[in-house]
């Protein structure tokens, strides 16, 4: 039982015990106290990080728990990570405490609820990606719902109670489906709560599947959020008090996706096959269409809410490719969210906790003002938009590549179209960064905003780090997620398999396209995968040079015979 | 002649019939303004009731018209548990208003009678009998008050309709032993035709009207929200529970070795009130602007489930799942419910004399702000309403997911599904009362009376009971299986 | 002598520094900057650039003496499927061949020089504006570097969002006018919309060929039959040809937004709004021209596709004309050197669209010289004038600022195409290119090309002439022109050394029909290499007829002739009156055939307006309005009609249990009865 990872979900629940018998009056201890929990855990954290094993051989789940919790209902307390949960428990934890920082002076109200509240979510979060077995999963994937229910609702701006009634209720409408499809798996040949036996051992009928598989991906697909199931999110992010903003977008919208990518695929392979193209075709569309909506926004939260639409379907895109390229880039791209909005919605706190508005035009011309916040905002927004070096570049291409080369129906016009979201982001974005920070300033009020506290130095420099790094050296981050994948793939393909024996005449379904020409005349495959130097002074071949075999020697122009 | 083992196994009842003439002596021998002994007597002997209902030995009585076996335990404690709690917020309410007296315990207890032997009735004779005094006890303290009309309003109500349902339980046990000769529920299965199916249904109309599920549900919210607060938790906690006892023993005594097309009716019929149930009780708690009558509907709402739970007894492949799902589910709700009811009597608005009724006394506004003013009860009361709505992790959703794994192994998904959606139009409404205590200010109005010790040691032990059950559940799951298992 | 200088294995590992240094210099520039102080801030600036520069010549060197340097860098980011094959496999790898090593000493060489004429130039902004500046600056120096360097299609994409985002920040640098920082952000986005395309190419090719390293490609492309079919990917059931003309029409579309060509050419003008040594360096010699770069990088894919070979050079003359006419009717200095680069970038992309890349690429390093030149000059005349530009305020400078009026003139005459000036013959190299190609499936586009080309010459020649001639000829015609003063050294020296390259240039391009073959076309010799597969695929001869340039010299000097009569000699009376003939085409031309306001009007507002009304109709009306609010009112209503039943009289109550009972009888005996 007590294994690090158990120590790293709980520690936070403890820590949040410990707070409730604080005295109420001390706001700074309750303060200083979470902020050590969540700081300390992710110290914690780090453990799980370092001591990972994503070689080939390695076990699928590592720093596993397994023991009876009510094991009269069958349902066991399993948990462990892969190297997918791993990365969002990573992210979890690595947010935890710059949350807590960013809240440091936003909130004045019922502080010590407000951080006790924060704490028990941490939590839940951490066990809601750690989770093994589907009562567990669910029981934490829904405890989130009532911190973060209270989170809006007392510490929330003026609309609060509509917003977080109707985030509570939305969300938990779509995931009692899956509560009943999780009994349904229980109670098929060779079902059981417990995750891992499950996957191996459950067979239902396809049409019984595909059922499941609705109410998972429904449940999902509200948390993602996808679109059209997406109107809660933009209310629910406007209202939020920045804390709130930044774990809804960081961590619980990647609630959505992990919970396709670990449990809707994994677990109901043929049926995922049949929906994959409508999904595909809903994240283009949400692509397309919360960038559409970020570009008519009026209200800075609202935006940046519309923009995680647009993001989180580059995601499901990527995870629908179901190619090696497009489920790493989807993995990528949830971490990169969460860095690069939720660094977006930081930045969008400090801001309205100095003006007490929202609205872009109140802002503009600010740069001159607050150069510090202004240049850290240009920072984000380009990774947001994916620029070259920073993070989001990695993600996206990363998607966008594998959706073409996947084997959807059509997997040009989705990447096109998907692609369609960079152009469309570069807009919206560039258009609130200048209608905020370029110009003059007009608004009287803006001349005398404060820069960049130490405090929120302190908060924006992991975001920076953390965008730069993974930006421009990926690889500690794509490794961990690298069996995760090729194992989905497995799944995916063998489905595909069984599938291939009742219709033999099936096209293929999952897995990169090999190169069409490349592939007759072609030296191995992976020759370049690890570049070596050249041998010493050894000629180099220049492209498009004599050093090309096969072809009549080139005429050069110069000398040529008239 | 009862053997002393019987009596061992009769030691709840007679424990509680014993407290209950004591009560009722001490009223009358001493006559000192000085009662405060006899809720502590009352919990005492409900404490006692419950130990021993935990000791009971398994066997037949009354040559076999009772039987006390697993269920009869579980169900005994859980109606015991109810009684103390009951008892405890039940003191400082009749102090507030001055109508603390004897008979108040003397009948609650009694009632508590009565559903434990109504726990054990395998005879139809027995189960009315005990469905009786457990009833008119309950009438009584109904009235309790007599000051104003609310009470003696929804007492007579109760006793009418109580009357009208009790005769056609007591016409259906005629017919039926016309039909057979016997009153037993064992004897169900012999009976054949008319005769015999319009005993059973109207015995089942009986007891549904017990369990107030739709469309038998009609006095509930009025006798609910009518009854003095503390009764009202004791009803919802121990006459359900009893109620449900008889009622599965009957129904599985209906589908059980009857011929198939009887038992797939009355699993129609029954299927059918519980989808009523559970939509209707929601649909109608969802407007309801006074807390105590939301309860009412709400447990209306819950009598639906618990029927699921009932439905998946009596299927072969499911009967322990679903036995111990109602247990469970019994359970669960009492402590919810007891705490809840009993959140809502200390915020009740009292008039300015006893005699003058307080206008909207439940109002949702009394709840708004109480984060504010007093987190502890306010947190509590979350805990509950939370519980109520199914959200993990609580003893509420224990139940529930105990409830419809039970529904769906029966392969009884329709209902499952059912279920779970109307369990988020419940959602909706519990979670009123949270943005109520959390995100409203409070109103001007008049602080409530702080609550009195033992109100609060009941409020925080419903609490603490709702949040254990829902994490460190496996002991009572298991209990419940166990007791299932001993039918 | 360190080891690099002669052992290419040495050196190859030293190519990250020619980029690392820019970079470094904008990280602490940017970092610092404000608290080291002007000097350090361009001394940083300076060395590094000049370091850069230092190591591109060595680079240079032995890409000459024949030896390409390759770096290869560590994986950047890779994704190995379960299938083995790594189609994503992106690695930090540099190579220099004669191209690419052209190619960055134009960005070193011309850059440092714009970083020494910056250093005065900028002197007015206060330490924090300086020191942003020359972190831009140098900035774009380092992306740039990757761009050209990059041995993949990726990094060179990099490089080339890079250097967007350079020049995104460097024309909005004076953001505190909302109209420089709207023009910055209209030149990023119409970048994007052109990276779009290169996107889809640089997908297509990774789906073809499964790498987009520039070597592997070649090798793969080699004696490629285009005929055969394909089965499998995006396109199956396309032809191979097909694909690849997908895959370079993409590769075209980001380099027509980047080296704003036809339809993507609006950000160029406006761009101007930046401080003008950005103007020069990246509007002009470097940035703009990486389409070309990108075109000429990947000939050998553009060779085996003639749609997108005529498209090319169609859209590169059509480009030319286009701008060049828009630029007869500009006032503001910048602005007619404004469009005379997107013009020139026409005749560019004519030269690669015919084949002759060489020549091509020729007119790039020319027009690197003799426009980083106008538009220095533009910005000494700016000084000089108080940072009025409008030629019609000018006149009589030639006196006043000796130096910059030169220099200007030489590279009018440069421009122009006057012998013996540099853009003279590489100009003429790509019309002649033009008129002599034979594009196998689409013939006709060589001559068109040619024709049009040699209009816009002619057109050229006229508004360079005249903005020469209206600047600094004549009379002041106002009182700043009246003040003007020359500018400081650190200005006009780079002015001076660019005009002797302007002319000096020339050497590289003579025609081998009178230099005879060892002199002529030295840049044709030197870059075969390069393109041998690409002429191997065209089959590109040479044809010695001397009559193109003659006829080319004549188109130069008519107009050029004209010109000067009008705005400096007898016929000024002319203009005046042929504005008032045709008003409506005047107005017209100068307000630049309104592209703007017709992109406005048929793309930016019905976008903006769709994501409106969707927003209202699909968001707020049907989602919100109808499922997600109307349900719960819905099912309120429900609730509230259910508890008026709910009145409280025990009759009716009692009736409905009465009822339900009997129905429920009714169903038992209905089947469990007999």
């Amino acid at each position: 039982m007590p294994s690090l990872l158990n120590v790293v979900i709980f520690l936070p629940l403890a820590g949040a015990i410990a707070a409730a018998l604080l005295p109420r009056g001390e706001d700074a201890q309750h303060k200083t106290w979470a902020l050590l929990v969540s700081l300390v855990n992710f110290v914690l954290s780090l453990g799980l990080w370092f001591n990972f094993d994503a070689g080939r051989g390695a076990a699928e789940f590592q720093f596993e728990t397994h023991v009876p919790w009510i094991s009269s209902l069958g349902i066991g307390f399993h948990v462990g990570l892969d190297g997918v949960a791993l990365l969002l428990v990573m992210l979890t934890t690595a947010l935890g405490p710059i949350v807590v920082l960013s809240a440091w002076n936003e909130v004045e109200d019922r502080v010590k609820e407000f951080f006790i509240a924060l704490l028990f979510l941490e939590t839940a979060m951490i066990g809601t990606f750690a989770s093994l077995d589907l009562v567990l999963f669910y029981v934490f994937y829904e405890a989130i719902l009532v911190p973060m229910y209270l989170l809006i609702g007392i510490w929330g701006s003026e609309n609060r109670v509509y917003a977080t009634v109707k985030f509570f209720v939305y969300t938990f409408a779509a995931s009692v489906l899956m509560l009943v499809a999780i009994l349904y798996v229980y109670f098929h040949d060779g079902g059981t709560f417990d995750y891992v036996a499950a996957r191996q051992s459950l067979s239902v009928t396809p049409a019984a599947a595909i059922w499941l598989f609705g109410a998972f991906a429904l449940a999902f697909a509200v948390k993602v959020p996808m679109f059209p199931v997406h109107t809660w999110l933009p209310d629910a992010h406007t209202e939020a008090p920045t804390a709130g903003s930044v774990i809804l977008a960081g961590v619980l919208l990647k609630m959505g996706t992990f919970g396709f990518f670990r449990y809707a695929l994994p677990l109901f392979p043929a049926a995922a096959l049949q929906f994959r193209g409508v999904i595909a075709a809903l994240a283009v569309v949400g692509i397309i269409y919360g960038a559409l909506m970020s570009m008519v926004q009026s209200d800075m939260k609202r935006l940046v809410a519309y923009s995680s639409v647009s993001h989180l379907g580059f995601v499901m895109l990527g995870m629908m490719a179901i190619t090696a390229e497009g489920l790493t880039g989807s993995v990528y791209q949830m971490l990169n969210h969460g860095v690069s909005t939720g660094g977006l919605f930081l930045l969008v706190g400090m801001l309205k906790e100095r003006r007490h508005t929202r609205l872009i035009s109140d802002y503009g011309g600010l740069a001159k003002q607050v150069p510090w916040i202004a240049t850290v905002f240009v920072i984000v927004t380009l990774s947001s938009i994916g620029l070259p070096g920073t993070n989001g570049f990695v993600g996206e291409f990363l998607i966008l590549s594998g959706t073409w080369l996947s084997r959807l129906p059509s997997p040009g016009w989705h990447a096109a179209l998907g692609a369609t979201g960079v152009v469309l982001g570069a807009v919206y974005m560039l258009t609130l960064v200048q209608r905020v920070f370029l110009g003059k300033i007009d608004n009287p009020e803006n001349r005398h905003l404060k820069d960049l506290s130490v405090r929120e130095a302190f908060v924006m420099a992991p975001i920076l780090a953390l965008i730069a790094v993974m930006g421009l050296v990926p690889e500690p981050f794509l490794r961990p997620a690298r069996p995760a994948v090729d194992r989905l793939i497995g799944r995916m393909q063998a489905a595909e398999q069984r599938l291939r024996m009742e219709d033999p005449g099936l096209r293929p379904l999952v897995g990169t396209e090999p190169p069409a020409i490349a592939m007759a005349r072609r030296p191995p495959p992976d020759a370049r995968a690890v570049p070596a130097l050249p041998p010493e002074g050894g000629p180099v071949p220049t492209p498009g040079g004599e050093g090309a075999p096969g072809g009549a020697p080139a005429r050069n122009p110069a000398h040529g015979s008239h | 002649m009862p053997s002393t083992m019987d009596l061992m196994a009769l030691l709840p009842f007679i424990l509680l019939v014993a407290g209950a003439l004591t009560l009722m002596l001490s009223e009358v021998f001493l006559t000192s303004g000085r009662r405060s002994y006899q809720p502590g007597l009352t919990v005492i002997v409900g404490v006692a009731a419950g130990v021993a209902a935990g000791l009971a030995p398994e066997r037949s009585l009354f040559g076999g018209q009772a039987v006390s076996d697993g269920v009869s335990t579980f169900v005994a404690m859980v109606v015991c548990a109810g009684l103390a709690l009951s008892a405890m917020a039940g003191t400082s309410w009749l102090e507030r208003r001055g109508i603390e007296r004897g008979e108040f315990y003397a009948l609650a207890l009694f009632g508590a009678s009565g559903m434990v032997l109504l726990a054990m009735a395998t005879d139809l004779l027995v189960a009315f009998i005990s469905i009786e005094i457990m009833s008119l006890a309950v009438y009584a303290l109904t009235a309790y008050p007599r000051r104003g009309q609310r009470a003696p309003e929804a007492a007579f109500k109760y006793f009418v309709l109580g009357s009208f349902a009790s005769a056609l339980l007591l016409y259906g046990t005629a017919l039926l032993y016309g039909a057979t000769g016997s009153t037993l529920f064992s004897s169900f299965s012999r009976g054949r035709g008319a005769l015999a199916a319009t005993g059973m249904t109207l015995v089942l109309v009986g007891l549904a009207f017990k369990v107030a599920a739709v469309p038998f549900h009609a006095w509930t919210p009025d006798v609910y929200e009518g009854a003095p607060t503390p009764v009202t938790a004791f009803m919802a906690a121990g006459v359900k529970a009893g109620a449900f006892a008889v009622l599965v023993r009957g129904f599985l005594a209906m589908t059980v070795g009857t011929p198939q097309a009887t038992a797939s009716t009355f699993g129609g019929i029954l299927g059918v009130l519980a989808v009523l149930s559970m939509v209707f009780g929601n649909l109608l708690a969802l407007p309801q602007q006074s807390v105590k009558r939301m309860l009412a509907y709400s447990s209306i709402a819950h009598a639906g489930y618990l029927i699921i739970g009932v439905l998946a007894a009596a299927s072969p492949g499911a009967r322990q799942a679903g036995l111990a799902s109602v247990l469970l589910y019994l359970a669960a709700y009492a402590f919810t419910v007891i705490g809840a009811f009993a959140v809502v009597g200390v915020l009740e608005r009292t008039g300015p004399s006893p005699d003058v009724e307080p206008v909207e006394p439940w109002d949702l506004s009394r709840f708004a702000g109480l984060a504010r003013t007093r987190p502890a009860l306010a947190l509590a009361m979350a805990v509950f309403m939370l519980s109520l709505a199914g959200v993990p992790p609580t003893a509420g959703f224990v139940a529930k997911l105990a409830v419809f794994q039970a529904a769906v192994q029966a392969k009884a998904y329709g209902l499952a599904i059912v279920g779970v959606l109307t369990a988020v139009l419940g959602a909706y409404y519990y979670l009123r009362v949270v943005v109520a205590m959390y995100m409203r200010p409070a109103e001007g109005e008049e602080a409530s009376a702080p609550a009195a010790p033992a109100v609060a040691a009941a409020i925080a032990l419903a609490a603490l009971a709702v949040v254990v059950l829902g994490v460190g559940t496996e002991p009572f799951v298991g209990l419940a299986r166990a007791a299932a298992g001993r039918l | 002598m360190p080891s690099f200088m002669n052992d290419p294995a040495a050196a190859q590992s030293y190519l990250w520094a020619i980029i690392l240094l820019p970079l470094a210099g904008a990280f602490v520039n940017g970092l610092f900057g404000r608290r080291l102080g002007r000097g350090n801030v361009a001394f940083v600036a300076l060395a590094m650039v000049g370091g850069a520069f230092l190591l591109s010549v060595m680079a240079f060197a032995y890409a000459a003496s024949g030896v390409n340097l390759r770096f290869s860098g560590d994986v950047w980011f890779r994704v190995a499927g379960p299938a083995g094959g790594t189609p994503v496999s992106i690695p930090w790898s540099l190579l220099v061949d004669r191209l690419s090593g052209t190619m960055i000493l134009v960005v070193t060489g011309v850059g440092f020089l714009i970083h020494v004429y910056s250093t005065s130039y900028m002197a007015h902004e206060d330490d924090a504006g300086y020191a942003r500046f020359f972190t831009y600056l140098n900035l774009f120096v380092g992306a740039m570097l990757i761009l050209v360097l990059g041995d993949n299609l990726v990094l060179t994409f990099v490089g080339w969002e890079g250097v967007g985002l350079a020049s995104y920040l460097l024309i909005g640098f004076w953001f505190t006018d909302v109209e420089k920082a709207s023009a910055g952000r209209k030149a990023f986005v119409t970048n994007r919309i052109g990276d779009f395309g290169f996107l889809l190419g640089l997908f297509a090719i990774l789906s073809l060929f499964g790498t987009t390293d520039y070597v592997r490609l070649s090798e793969l492309t080699s004696g490629l039959q285009t005929d055969g079919v394909l089965t499998t990917g995006v396109f199956s059931g396309w032809t191979i040809r097909g694909a690849l003309t997908f895959a370079t029409l993409g590769l075209f579309v980001g380099a027509a937004g980047k080296s704003a060509q036809l339809p993507l050419y609006v950000w160029l003008p406006d761009a101007m709004a930046g401080p003008t040594p950005v103007s020069a360096l990246i509007h002009a010699a470097t940035m703009v021209t990486a389409g070309v770069y990108l075109v000429a990088r990947t000939s050998f894919l553009y060779a085996l596709t003639p749609a997108t070979m005529a498209t090319v050079a169609f859209v590169g003359a059509l480009t030319a004309l286009l701008a060049a006419v828009i630029a007869f009717a500009q006032n503001d200095l910048k602005r007619v050197l404004a469009y005379s680069t997107v013009s020139q970038l026409g005749y560019m992309f004519i030269g690669v669209g015919v084949g002759s890349y060489f020549a091509g690429v020729l007119h790039l390093v020319t027009h690197a010289f003799f426009k980083g030149l106008l538009f220095l000059a533009a910005g000494s005349v700016m000084h000089g004038m108080r940072d009025d530009l409008d030629v019609r305020n000018m006149g009589g400078l030639w006196r006043r600022m000796p130096s910059t009026a030169r220099t200007f003139l030489v590279g009018t005459l440069a421009i122009t195409g006057i012998v013996p000036l540099s853009g003279f013959f590489s100009k003429d190299a790509i019309l002649s290119g033009a008129l002599f190609s034979h594009n196998a499936a689409w013939p006709a586009v060589g001559k068109i090309a040619y024709v049009l080309g040699t209009i816009a010459a002619a057109g050229t020649a006229f508004y360079m002439v005249r903005a020469f001639a209206l600047a600094f000829a004549g009379k002041p015609r106002t009182e700043a022109a009246e003040h003007a003063h020359e500018s400081s050294a650190a200005m006009t020296v780079p002015l001076w050394i660019l005009a002797f390259l302007s002319v000096a240039a020339a050497v590289l391009g003579l025609p081998p029909g009178i230099v005879g073959h060892h002199w002529g076309e030295l840049f044709a010799q030197f870059t075969e290499p390069v393109f041998a597969q690409a002429y191997r695929v065209l089959g590109v001869e040479e044809h010695l007829v001397l009559w193109p340039y003659a006829f080319a010299w004549a188109v130069a000097l008519v107009p050029g002739w004209l010109a000067w009569q009008m705005y400096a000699g007898s016929l000024r009376a002319f203009p005046g009156r042929f504005a008032a003939a045709f008003p409506g085409f005047y107005r017209l031309v100068a307000d630049k055939f309104r592209v703007d306001e017709l992109y406005e009007a048929i793309l930016l507002r019905p976008v903006k307006m769709a994501a409106g009304t969707l927003w209202k109709v699909v968001d707020v009306f049907t989602i919100e309005g109808i499922f997600v609010n109307g349900i719960p009112r819905a099912v309120n209503g429900i609730g509230d009609v259910l508890r008026s039943l709910q009145n409280g009289n025990i009759q009716r109550y009692a009736a409905l249990i009465a009822v339900a009972a009997a129905a429920l009888l009714w169903v038992v005996l209905g089947v469990g009865g007999n």
